[in-house]
């Protein structure tokens, strides 16, 4: 169980600029949850908040709980322990994820030998049988092939084996169709999909591929959550006005974009609604920043909602 | 197989040259003891006797062979240089990918040594370690690696620097790698052509380094390098006298072994396929 508690994230290079300010979130096991939220809302930085990758000019506060322990408390260097083992990570961008000097077979099996001690040849073997997992065909070819001998899509599908090597049990994967044509996000659904005991934090802009895989959907505007409401009840009746205008910008629903502009910066509006400016229903009461009210057992964060 | 040394050939020509007049200079000071037709240090024949069938370059001023000179010189001049480069390539690797990815203090400590070392002239600097330190073919391996290794540090490190912001290295530590693991298996085989190039040019500057020491007379003392026969046939007038088969032959396996390492370090910039130079 990850468990998530106030995680703020702000950057101090050039004045404040806050990227996550008090997300909080709690995933069960198997659970399969999206943040979806255009780009600039904070969805990358909050995943590497959550493994302790942030630049040295990011600051981080809150509780990151996994199995009773807060990792933002440990050690660093123990979350060498943590990242592949507890944590996988799949990464945004297969193409330059790889290192094009390493073998497939080695990258994809790396983690496994690094957590369980074992020697090079043994990864390549538990390489195949990751690969074959995730249906990528002719396995033990593919283990002695470079990154660059791959398609966009077989990349994409062999980090999903690198992110669950070393058998994590919560895996956090970041825009994991970016860049991809139909046919190639279908095949990442797919082996998505075959994840079905792992927890999973998917972080995409990408409203189909999130229908598709999520239980439970998470909606980030300008730094914060929004919404947070399981995912069939969200696809068919949005509460927030952002998600209803972030749905109705969806190709299927007409390409109504009503929404833009890029995120406001959140620095400047930690007192009011963030959503204010844009929003077709603001009224006065939206000056004020408002909290996450309980709707039947979904949360938003909208005046509208406040009884 | 001979399919595929015919095809690297073909697309290495300089490298393939390099290869061989490095090899056949190796094999001259591994079977010196066997190739020298007499012994270097023994007088056996006149002074300045010019060259003749017993004598293919003719003897020095005391009556000692020249080419036996010429071939036990190259076991000097090959192992400082090769040795050198060696040790002060990996030294400049090491400190150039540790500056590169931790930078900090680290970084600065080191560039700050190693751009002091590049303000100074390289010679004359080496004249002080020597004069402090002494001659022998231990001190001149250790001066030439002392002031040799900035260079290749300075060249690594800036290629660290780029690659640290590479995706994949930035991505290395969400497996689970630690930064020892990261500099081992993603690093240093993406800077290991840069290392094998600078290695290559060193040992070229290596065998320069140490036969200037010997023309100066503060090489290896005792033993006969192709640096120190040129001292001779300076300092005992073998260029007054015009005795070409004295000077002429050292100067020649210097220029020859130099070129040699240069032709072979090309072999990195001809390289098929995807570059990470």
């Amino acid at each position: 169980m990850l468990n998530i508690r106030n995680l703020s994230v702000w950057f101090d290079s050039t004045g404040v600029t806050h990227a996550v300010r008090n997300v909080s979130m709690m995933l069960a096991d198997g659970e399969k949850m999206v943040i979806i939220g255009e780009t600039g809302s904070g969805k990358s930085v909050f995943l590497q908040a959550i493994l302790r990758l942030l630049p040295p000019t990011a600051h981080c506060t809150g509780e990151v709980i996994l199995n009773n322990i807060d990792l933002l408390q440990i050690p660093w260097s123990d979350m060498c322990n943590v990242r592949g083992a507890k944590l996988g990570y799949i990464p945004q961008g297969a193409g330059h994820a790889m290192n094009p000097l390493l073998s497939i077979g080695y990258q994809v099996g790396e983690s496994w030998m690094i957590h369980n001690h074992r020697k090079r040849r043994e990864a390549k073997k538990k390489a195949i049988t990751l690969l074959r997992r995730f249906q990528l065909g002719e396995e033990e070819t593919i283990v002695h092939t470079y990154p660059h001998m791959l398609s966009g899509g077989m990349r994409q599908r062999a980090m999903v084996a690198m992110g669950t090597a070393a058998g994590a049990a919560v895996i956090l994967a970041d825009e994991p169709t970016k860049g991809l044509d139909e046919k190639r996000i279908q095949m990442v659904i797919d082996s998505f999909k075959q994840l079905d005991r792992q927890t999973l934090l998917c972080v995409t802009h990408d409203i189909s591929f999130a229908k598709a895989i999520a239980q439970r959907i998470v909606v980030m505007y300008a730094a914060i959550q929004v919404e947070v409401a399981d995912s069939k009840r969200f696809f068919s009746q949005p509460l927030h006005p952002y998600s209803r205008a972030l749905l109705a910008s969806q190709p299927d629903n007409g390409f109504n974009c009503l929404i833009g502009f890029a995120p406001p910066k959140a620095a400047s509006l930690i007192d009011t609604c963030v959503f204010a400016q844009l929003c077709p229903q603001a009224h006065k009461r939206c000056e004020h920043e408002p909290p996450m009210f309980d709707v039947e057992g979904r949360q938003v964060r909208c005046w509208l909602y406040e009884n | 197989m001979i399919q595929r040394i015919g095809k690297w050939i073909r697309h290495n020509p300089a490298p393939f040259a390099g290869l061989l007049i490095v090899s056949a200079l190796l094999f001259i000071a591994v079977a010196a003891p066997w190739l020298a037709p007499w012994d270097p240090s023994e007088r056996v024949a006149a002074p300045f006797t010019r060259p003749c069938a017993e004598h293919p370059l003719g003897t020095n001023d005391i009556g000692q062979d020249i080419l036996s000179e010429i071939i036990y010189g190259a076991r000097v001049s090959l192992t400082v240089g090769l040795l050198a480069a060696l040790v002060a390539t990996l030294g400049g690797t090491l400190i150039g990918i540790a500056c590169g990815y931790l930078r900090g203090g680290v970084d600065t400590v080191f560039m700050n040594i190693a751009n002091t070392l590049m303000c100074l002239p390289g010679l004359p600097m080496t004249m002080v370690f020597v004069a402090y330190l002494g001659g022998g073919i231990k001190n001149i391996i250790l001066i030439i690696c002392l002031t040799g290794w900035t260079g290749t540090a300075r060249v690594v490190r800036a290629r660290v620097m780029s690659l640290r912001e590479e995706p994949y290295i930035l991505l290395a530590p969400m497996i689970g790698a630690n930064p020892w693991r990261i500099i081992r298996v993603h690093l240093l085989p993406n800077v290991a052509r840069i290392a094998l190039t600078r290695f290559s040019m060193s040992v070229g500057s290596a065998i320069m380094m140490e036969s200037s020491l010997s023309f100066l007379g503060m090489g290896v003392v005792g033993q006969k390098s192709w640096g120190s026969i040129l001292q001779f046939a300076f300092s005992r007038g073998g260029l007054i006298r015009n005795y070409v088969w004295w000077y002429a032959p050292p100067i020649l396996c210097i220029s020859l072994s130099m070129l040699g390492f240069m032709l072979l370090s090309y072999v990195n910039k001809n390289r098929q396929g995807i570059s990470t130079n």
